[in-house]
């Protein structure tokens, strides 16, 4: 192996270790403070949009999870569809990047990473930079995949899904 | 840059400022209050140089009275801003604002004390003891301080102001 | 209800359309109602300090109040009229949320205080603007007054961190697929 090679390689992994960095600090673009996250746990969820509430402050995607066959929602105890929120910039800087109540209407299936609340309610905080997928209409990923993997689906953000990944500490 | 943020994130210190509800919130309150201070001294000295207030009052007088405060409190803000830093150093790393800020800071807080030095022992009385560019600088110090609070605001709203990845380390 | 009825009109306006759609728009105007928010306390200060005994005591009360309290009203001012556009974008979600409730509350307690003072203390000034140290009453609404501003400023910040999720399915959403 040459010098050069080597240089390379060192480089190579200097630039893994960095991107590391900050795949583990990346800030979720929010304005108040990450404080009320959990930045070391990731989510990702495919789901059924229920609503988008196009706050100025924090665009909110409230959606139902869907079971891990893909073949509906996931439901409590009482029948009832279990609704999460995904919260992310503001509704123009989200709408400029492709998302707003027109784009993801009721019954859009989509796949999103979050960093979850410390409380424990059932929402989080998109991971950004990382990718949405859109499933096509009415055609849910096979079981236990998500949208990136259905034939047709658009992203917002590009790249690879977020990958889930516990707590780390 | 941000493996830097990545490991202050990861500290015992940083992570305990993060879990507690409560506490950014707090530092945030205290950091806006004293900035309040800070540039609200900044208004009343640049208005009695320009001869709006405290015209019976040398600007000695005006100084020793603003001075103190704004000092102490841009003390304050230095350390609740350095405490937000430590407990959310991604956030404040990667904004274009927040790199700004800090050098209209620095521009701010050694201006001031250059005018100070100027002009601070300076016992007359009455109008149009200042030169045009003591004027220009007392007002543009204000304008500078302003400029600082949105900049504070326009952290949390980086993508929104600047656009995504502007910094060389996003 | 005839008030959830006006939120959603409110909501619906085109200033609200405007900072919910326009991407500068919210750093812009929160960051006007910071600076304004923070000129409103740090000029109140000076004149509360003055009615402590403890700042300026040399100047008769009068004079630094009238200095000061032009600057507060102007940028009382802006304050409301951003604060009133945020509040629009968002009128549902603001309304429900106690933190803005409680902010709400005191800023109505600076407010009376405020009146009170006006009212009642400042009615005899004359007796008292040259004293070094005001009257009791005075040196209360000065200490009220800066423990009601700093429960504004730390309750509005507190409503950015508290302003929850209303999970409810709308009746009208789809959702019930079986593939």
């Amino acid at each position: 192996m040459n010098t050069t090679m080597q240089r390379k390689l060192v480089k190579g992994a200097a630039a893994a270790v960095i991107a590391a960095g900050i795949a583990m600090a990346a800030p979720a673009i929010a304005h108040h403070s990450f404080a009320l996250y959990n930045m070391e746990q990731t989510l990702t969820f495919t789901g059924v949009v229920t609503r988008v509430n196009p706050d100025a402050n924090h665009l909110q995607i409230f959606f139902a999870p869907m079971n891990d066959e893909r073949k509906n929602v996931q439901r409590g105890e009482d029948g009832k569809p279990l609704v999460w929120a995904v919260e992310m910039t503001g509704s123009a800087q989200a709408a400029a990047d492709g998302i707003s109540v027109g784009t993801f209407p009721p019954g859009t299936i989509f796949t999103v990473g979050m960093h979850p609340l410390r409380s424990g309610e059932k929402a989080g905080a998109r991971v950004n930079p990382g990718a949405i997928y859109k499933c096509p209409e009415k055609k849910p990923p096979a079981a236990g995949k998500h949208c990136d993997s259905v034939d047709g689906s658009v992203t917002i953000g590009g790249g690879q899904l977020p990958v889930a990944a516990p707590t780390a500490r | 840059m941000m493996a830097f943020a990545a490991w202050l994130h990861a500290t015992a210190f940083s992570q305990m400022i993060q879990a507690v509800r409560w506490i950014i919130p707090l530092l945030q309150s205290i950091h806006i209050v004293m900035i309040g201070i800070v540039f609200v001294s900044s208004v009343v000295i640049a208005l009695h140089v320009l001869g709006r207030v405290r015209a019976e009052e040398s600007f000695q007088a005006v100084w020793g009275r603003f001075a103190p405060w704004s000092r102490t409190a841009l003390v304050v803000m230095l350390v609740t801003g350095l405490l937000l830093v430590v407990g959310e150093p991604a956030r404040e790393f990667s904004a274009l604002s927040f790199w700004l800020k800090m050098g209209l800071v620095a521009i701010g807080a050694s201006g001031t004390a250059a005018f100070g030095r100027r002009y601070g022992a300076a016992k007359a009385v009455g109008a149009a003891r200042f030169p045009a560019s003591a004027r220009l600088a007392a007002v543009g110090l204000i304008v500078l301080w302003g400029a600082v609070v949105l900049l504070g605001r326009a952290i949390a709203y980086d993508v929104e102001m600047w656009g995504a990845g502007v910094l060389p380390w996003n | 209800m005839e008030l959830m009825s006006l939120l959603q009109d409110l909501q619906a306006s085109a200033p609200a359309e405007w900072m919910r759609t326009s991407v500068k728009a919210m750093p812009l105007v929160e960051g006007t109602h910071v600076l304004a928010a923070a000129t409103v306390f740090g000029t109140i200060l000076i004149v509360d300090l003055r009615l402590l005994g403890l700042r300026d005591v040399r100047r008769a009360f009068t004079r630094v109040s009238d200095e000061m309290l032009r600057l507060t009203w102007g940028a009382f001012g802006l304050a409301v009229v951003t604060g009133a556009l945020m509040f629009a974008a968002n009128a549902g979600t603001y309304y429900g949320n106690t933190a803005f409730r409680l902010k709400m509350l005191a800023l109505l307690a600076a407010g009376l205080n405020m009146a009170i003072f006006q009212h009642r203390t400042l009615r005899g000034v004359a007796a008292w603007d040259v004293n070094a140290t005001p009257p009791r009453a005075a040196r209360v609404a000065g200490l009220l007054s800066i423990l009601f501003w700093l429960s504004v400023i730390f309750l509005a910040r507190w409503i950015g961190f508290t302003k929850g999720y209303d999970f409810a399915v709308p009746d009208d959403a789809e959702i019930n697929f079986q593939f």
